[in-house]
């Protein structure tokens, strides 16, 4: 078991990420977002690791609280957050009005894959299987 | 700020780098980045977070 103590922004929850591609790493800022089915990363960043979203092949169709946008879907070599990792997966791309203080969201796509615990309350997540990895 | 790691820790957080570039207009850090295009990077705003911030995604 791990305990991670995340950066609070106001009342939400930031932890940094490890984002490889082929040019570059990046370390985003992201929002833990229970909310979000994906996790989506500024296109500036994925841009600069060379994972243009100009180039994806595939886009989704998600709903927001202002209607639906389609997202370009971007594979990246290596994403890690919170201990842990993905090989060859995907995140979308969007820019953030609220991009300040934050590079992007850890959705579900990603914290469904392992046993976490998110305590608001006390600022932490709690990582109690580092090989939890269940679900594709 | 864009700050270029030498060195993170295991939660990936700065412990040595060099500041590329900083701007209070995050537009124009993204911008730079696309400039400079480093090889390992973070971003880090340093400055102060509003208290009344609300988020609603």
């Amino acid at each position: 078991m791990r305990i991670y103590k995340v950066q609070r922004i106001g009342g939400l929850m930031i932890v940094k990420a490890y984002l490889k591609g082929p040019e570059a790493i990046a370390y985003p800022k992201l929002l833990i977002d229970t909310g979000s089915t994906y996790t989506i990363i500024a296109q500036e960043i994925l841009e600069s690791i060379g994972c243009s979203p100009a180039l994806a092949e595939e886009r989704k169709r998600i709903v927001t609280a202002s209607g639906y946008e389609m997202l370009p879907v971007v594979k990246v070599q290596r994403f890690s957050c919170l201990g842990c990792s993905v090989e060859n997966g995907h995140v979308l791309a969007h820019t953030f009005p609220f991009g300040t203080y934050v590079d992007g969201l850890l959705g579900m796509d990603f914290l469904q894959r392992f046993l976490i615990d998110i305590r608001p309350f006390s600022g932490e997540v709690i990582l109690r299987c580092e090989t939890g990895k269940k679900k594709n | 700020m864009l700050i270029e790691c030498v060195k993170v820790n295991d939660e990936f957080q700065v412990v040595e780098g060099k500041v590329l570039y900083h701007n209070a207009d995050k537009d124009k850090v993204y911008r730079k980045l696309l400039e400079l295009r480093p090889k390992e990077y973070t971003i880090e705003y340093v400055g102060e977070v509003p208290e009344d911030l609300a988020v609603m995604l």
